[in-house]
């Protein structure tokens, strides 16, 4: 008997009512209410935290039951865990003793699991206690725990399990250093017990009761961490073995064990110790037993646990020796394995390409499992992760030529990705109408589709162009089956989803099966009503494949596209196909997608047939609301490839009734407010469709590359745009959408499609249409929208507006130079600078407007700044703008209002709400940099350095040294940067004088450190050393220096 | 560091391939010929359940820099999402993605994908990326769900 003298002893009548206490929370009456229920929760914690709850250990675990016998077991874990300070040390060696007399007793006595497990766990716990610091109080004591209880009779199962639970605490221990190597140095010196254990109950295998191997393969999967590779060799027979149990617990529990060592197979020092201990072994044995297990799924019709594991097993054998199957694919080498291995797979020898070749049909069987996944089968998925890196590992084979090779590895790898391809068309099939399949069903399969999609991309690139043919050959048949026997489209569908699902991998170059694809008589045979499924891929096919009708392969392309309708018949089909779905609200969406983009794509080649579109125009009643705009911004990108004054009169057939329709709304007052506002925000994105379609193609751009075609360009433009009707209809855009301002602009809804129209509406010198809407008299109206409320969404198109009036610099006119050029540059010159002029008399206008509005909202102090971050950072933004285009601007303001400027910045700059500050930062630091490039601002700009230079480095220093938040520092170096640079004369002089007589918040930076920052930054025009030194003096000054934390998370 | 980045890459993306939450991918970048590109990502992640996000699934690309995992990859919606918390260049404003805020090597792409998930329904109002969605969603959470759930129709998935 264990010396128990040291534990303190109970009444009867104390140990009674802790008995009581627990059954009554394990089993509560059902007159027992939840509060009380908590009452008593509490007072049993409260009882095990108290010193005498030692005492309780015992008694409990001799009670009858169970749940008060796992609180008695629970306790001694805790009372080891918690209070091992005040546990006399010279009672530890007792305590140990009773603790495994406690255990054996239990495990002898037949008590349950979960009672056993816990007394394992609270002896991990006492070891953690103890051997970490001491590993002689306890010598070796994972061998000396095995001994006590093999003595005792223990089971070997219950051995087993106190074995892998010593390995998972251990592992998952929160010691740290020395203490943890010397757990782990425990584990490693008892690996020779363990492995005898597992292996000694393994290689009895199936002749053993099932929780016995059950237990063993268990706690040879926790103390992986531990085992070498030769320990793990001495398993790998048995685990072979127990891979033909009939036993689907020990089945699935050997494939899992298996998956683990696959996956941590890099641990074999030596390539070919893995390919011959794993490898090979697992491939015959997929070869004997793989094919029945499989079969056997598919003539019952589910796929059991032991069928699912087998292929996880088999794809995860896969996903790591991918490359090994290809380098043997064709191999005719017969595969000798090594002799434990073959006395017990007991098989003939066997090619090894036969063994490879055979592990992918079954992976291709696997692949194909009869039915649909989520609803019939959930395995067919998990082979998905295999074809990717097969095929990635059949791009870097290199097989050296050989008599060994039986076949063209080539050839034998596409033949199986053409499998595979005619396997996956079938598997993201649809069933027909009417499955009746639940939501999620659904949502699994489309997820399913989708990595299909992503397999097919793999099989693309090994197959290449043959595949999209016989995909095109499949769905000429599919249609032509439909149209004999009068069936579904689902494959056909099926079929057409694999097609757009591989779009991104195509080369338009060198495919030639597209024209078939889009042959007028193919699309025109689809059908388009009903079957919503089907017509919404082949939407989004079209939309995908949008760009193809429009490429022109290069000249030294040596594919000829073969004889048939042209692509702009194709092109007119394919609109002719999307436009039929457009009034059909289930595939609206997708329609008016899919038309954006095809119009978007070929504006050049749809707008000689423009008058078409005007039928679809006339029918826009039909369509959705929605959808509207894109369906007029599709139109109105068609409208754009015509010449300028062309473009007038449709555009104006499609905007005006938009206006008109606003203007109406707006003069019924008396309509519900919900519905007008719904009716504005639909007109004014409708408007901003039209506006954006007309945007030219950044392509087209790109191809201006002389003043003259430039110049051209934008002539033929402003002469379209002089026409009196569209010049009208933009007066009357300007007058509704101030209306709109006026009336409804603070309204979350139509403030937002106000700021989309303005966006679409208005553009770049270069970038202008016939449409687009000059600025002055949208600043203004954004100004009467700020007066009404102040938002950043106002402020930052503002700023877009500000950026658009700077003037670009003019394209220089080709040719060689003579006198008539020389005179057209100083024109366009003169013009430039005219126009300069009066962009920057609008933007100073705005500029005073918008700063007698929100000046006034910063002033009511630091709280307007804190709970309106937005607001703060589109201020600067708008700030910033000025400065980078127009800062003699800023000069010029009244000397108070520039004054306001420059103390909401210092404000701003003091904040910790981090996105403020760094607005303010770079808006200083562009007004300075901008102003020194200024000759002429010179002496504005010294008054400006003598009245705030200094404050604006003091926030700077005082920021870095601790008041900014370390995120911004590099915002604080780039604003010192600017100042030192920039500010030569001043800055050193405000530098010395603020380390001088500053304490600088909260710095801990000494005077020698702030004399080596200054040594370091002043004289320097390197931005680099700035940037080092600053951050340098930030750690110091916030007494990181010298600390990991610091340096790991200093910017650079 | 360089030689960390790929190698994580690879091992991130093996895991993400045998384990991934429902509805979302991700997978390399890969140019015309099938050379892959381990250092951008293509996304897609679904609007949770029960949110006026869900329906739509919003591409994202993910661009690893050389010293990833020490720095945080770029995640930029394409085409930009209105969201209060994405530039309007389509880049997410997240602290898990600020290597100045809380990124830490440790964190997964999944990890990563799951917290854009959640913050595409959970806008963070102390970083503000985008003036209009933020405007709207400060001033009118009815009209800031409508055009969500406008948004989330126009990214269903196409499968």
């Amino acid at each position: 008997m264990a010396d128990v003298s040291f534990l303190p002893t109970l009444p009867d009548s104390d140990v009674q009512r802790t008995t009581q206490t627990i059954i009554q929370i394990s089993d509560p009456s059902p007159g027992l209410s939840a509060e009380a229920l908590k009452i008593l929760q509490n007072e049993i914690l409260e009882i095990q935290r108290r010193p005498e709850a030692w005492g309780l250990v015992i008694p409990l675990l001799n009670h009858e039951n169970p749940q008060v016998q796992f609180f008695g077991a629970h306790t001694i874990q805790v009372k080891i865990v918690r209070d091992w300070a005040s546990f006399p040390e010279n009672n530890v060696a007792a305590l140990r003793d009773l603790l495994l007399q406690l255990t054996v007793h239990a495990l002898v006595t037949g008590k349950l699991g979960v009672i056993t497990r816990k007394l394992f766990v609270a002896i991990c716990a006492l070891a953690h206690k103890i051997v970490p610091y001491n590993t002689e109080q306890w010598p070796n004591w994972i061998v000396h725990c095995t001994e006590v209880f093999s003595r005792a009779g223990v089971q070997t199962a219950s051995l087993l399990d106190f074995l892998a639970i010593v390995s998972e605490e251990v592992t998952t221990t929160d010691l740290i250093g020395v203490h943890k190597d010397n757990m782990r140095m425990v584990c490693k010196d008892s690996t020779p017990v363990v492995l005898a254990a597992v292996s000694t109950t393994l290689a009895s295998g199936n002749g053993r009761p099932e929780k016995h191997v059950a237990a063993a393969l268990n706690c040879f999967k926790a103390w992986l961490p531990f085992w070498t590779v030769d320990d793990t060799n001495v398993v790998l027979p048995a685990l072979y073995s127990l891979l033909n149990s009939e036993e689907e617990l020990i089945f699935v529990a050997t494939s899992d064990l298996l998956q683990e060592l696959l996956d941590s197979s890099g641990t074999y020092s030596k390539h070919q110790s893995a390919v011959g201990h794993l490898v090979e072994p697992l491939l015959v044995w997929f070869d004997a037993r793989g094919h029945q297990i499989l079969a056997r799924s598919i003539q019952d019709g589910i796929v059991g646990n032991a069928s699912h594991s087998a292929c996880k097993l088999l794809v995860t054998l896969g996903e790591n020796w991918a490359s090994e199957l290809c380098e043997n694919i064709v191999n005719g080498t017969l595969m000798s394995l090594a002799p434990p291995y073959m006395t017990v797979l007991n098989q003939p020898p066997k090619p090894k390409a036969q063994l490879v070749q055979g592990y992918l049909q079954l992976t291709l069987g696997y692949t194909g499992l009869p039915g649909y996944f989520g609803v019939d089968e959930e395995t067919s998925e998990l082979t998905n992760s295999f074809w990717y890196l097969l095929q990635e590992a059949l791009w870097e084979a290199t097989w050296a030529d050989s008599q060994s090779m039986i076949a063209d590895p080539r050839e034998v790898s596409k033949s199986v990705y053409v499998e595979l391809v005619k396997i996956l068309q079938r598997k993201c099939t649809y069933p027909p109408e009417g499955h009746g399949w639940l939501r999620d069903q659904v949502d699994r399969f489309q997820a399913y589709r989708r990595d299909i999609g992503d397999t097919l991309i793999n099989a693309f690139y090994v197959i290449r162009d043959d595949m999209l043919g016989y995909f095109i050959d499949t769905l000429v048949n599919d249609i032509s089956a439909q149209k004999t026997t009068g069936g579904g489209w689902e494959s056909a569908e099926s079929t057409l989803h694999c097609i757009s699902s591989i779009q991104e991998a195509l080369n338009y170059e060198t495919t030639i099966h597209l024209h078939r694809l889009f042959n007028p008589t193919l699309i025109q045979s689809l059908p388009s009503t009903g079957t919503p499924r089907l017509r919404l891929t082949v939407l989004n096919l079209l939309g995908s494949y949008a760009s193809w009708f429009t490429y022109e392969p290069p000249e030294s392309s040596k594919i000829v596209a073969p004889a048939g309708p042209s692509k702009v018949e194709m092109l007119l089909a394919a609109v002719g196909y999307v436009v039929s779905s457009l009034p059909d609200p289930t595939l609206s969406v997708q329609a008016a997608l899919a038309l954006r983009d095809l119009c978007d794509a070929n504006r050049k080649m749809l707008a000689p047939h423009i008058t078409a579109f005007g039928e679809l125009h006339d029918n826009l009643s039909r369509i959705p609301d929605a959808e509207r705009s894109k369906v007029l911004q599709s139109i109105s990108s068609v409208i754009e490839a015509l010449p300028p004054a062309e473009q007038v009169h449709p555009i104006e057939n499609m905007g005006r009734p938009i206006v008109q329709k606003l203007v109406d709304v707006l003069n019924s007052p008396n309509a519900p407010p919900v519905d007008t506002r719904a009716i504005i925000v639909l007109q004014l994105e409708t408007l901003a469709g039209v506006a954006r379609g007309l945007t030219r193609l950044s392509d087209d751009i790109v191809d201006i590359d002389d003043e003259v075609q430039g110049q051209a360009v934008v002539r033929s433009i402003h002469n379209a745009r002089e026409d009196r009707g569209i010049s009208e209809f933009r007066e009357e855009i300007l007058a509704v959408l101030g209306r709109c301002v006026e009336m409804a602009g603070h309204d979350a809804s139509i403030g937002q499609a106000i700021n989309e129209l303005v966006k679409s509406i208005t553009a770049l010198p270069g970038d202008i249409t016939i449409l687009t809407l000059p600025a002055p008299p949208i600043l203004s109206l954004i100004c009467r929208a700020l007066q009404r409320q102040i938002t950043a969404s106002w402020l930052a198109l503002a700023t877009t507006l500000f950026s658009q009036m700077k003037q670009p610099v003019p394209f220089p006119i080709s040719g060689p130079p003579t006198e008539e050029k020389s005179q057209r540059e100083a024109e366009i010159a003169q013009q430039y600078a005219r126009e300069a002029e009066e962009g920057k008399n609008v933007v100073r206008q705005a500029l005073s407007m918008f700063l007698s509005i929100t000046l006034p909202f910063f002033s009511n102090g630091q709280k307007a700044m804190d709970d309106n971050p937005d607001i703060v950072q589109g201020f600067f933004s708008l700030l910033d703008a000025v400065s980078l285009n127009f800062v003699e601007l800023l000069y010029e303001l009244p000397e108070n209002v520039l004054d306001a400027v420059v103390q909401c910045s210092l404000q701003s700059m003091a904040l910790q709400e981090r996105y403020s500050l760094i607005a303010a930062c770079r808006f200083l630091a562009k007004f300075i940099q901008g102003s020194a490039a200024r000759d002429s601002l010179e002496q504005q700009r010294q008054q400006f350095n003598a009245r705030y230079g200094k404050a604006i480095m003091r926030t700077v220093l005082v920021g870095l040294a601790g008041v900014s938040p370390r995120s911004a520092t590099p915002n604080l170096v780039d604003l010192l940067s600017a100042l030192l640079v920039r500010c030569v004369s001043e800055a050193p002089r405000w530098l010395k004088e603020l380390m001088a007589e500053d304490s600088l918040g909260e710095s801990k930076a000494g005077p020698d450190e702030k004399e080596k920052f200054l040594k370091a930054v002043i004289g320097t025009k390197s931005n680099k050393k700035i940037r080092e030194a600053a951050n340098q003096f930030a750690l110091v000054a916030r007494g990181l220096e010298g600390t990991s934390f610091g340096y790991a998370t200093a910017s650079n | 560091m360089s030689g960390i980045c790929r190698p994580r890459l690879a091992e991130e993306r093996k895991q993400w391939r045998k384990d991934h939450p429902f509805g979302f991918f991700a997978k390399p970048a890969k140019a015309a010929d099938g050379t892959m590109n381990l250092m951008e990502w293509e996304v897609g992640i679904p609007g949770k359940a029960n949110t006026a996000w869900d329906g739509g699934l919003y591409k994202l690309t993910m661009i690893f820099p050389e010293d990833y995992p020490s720095k945080p990859p770029k995640c930029k919606f394409t085409p930009p999402l209105f969201h209060p918390n994405v530039y309007p260049s389509g880049t997410v404003c997240l602290s898990i993605l600020d290597e100045e805020k809380s990124w830490k090597p440790a964190i997964t792409i999944k990890q990563i994908l799951l917290g854009i998930q959640d913050l595409l329904d959970d806008p963070n109002v102390n970083d503000p990326a985008q003036s209009e969605a933020y405007t709207m969603f400060k001033n009118d959470k009815t009209a800031y769900e409508k055009k969500i759930r406008q948004q989330a129709r126009e990214n269903f998935p196409k499968n």
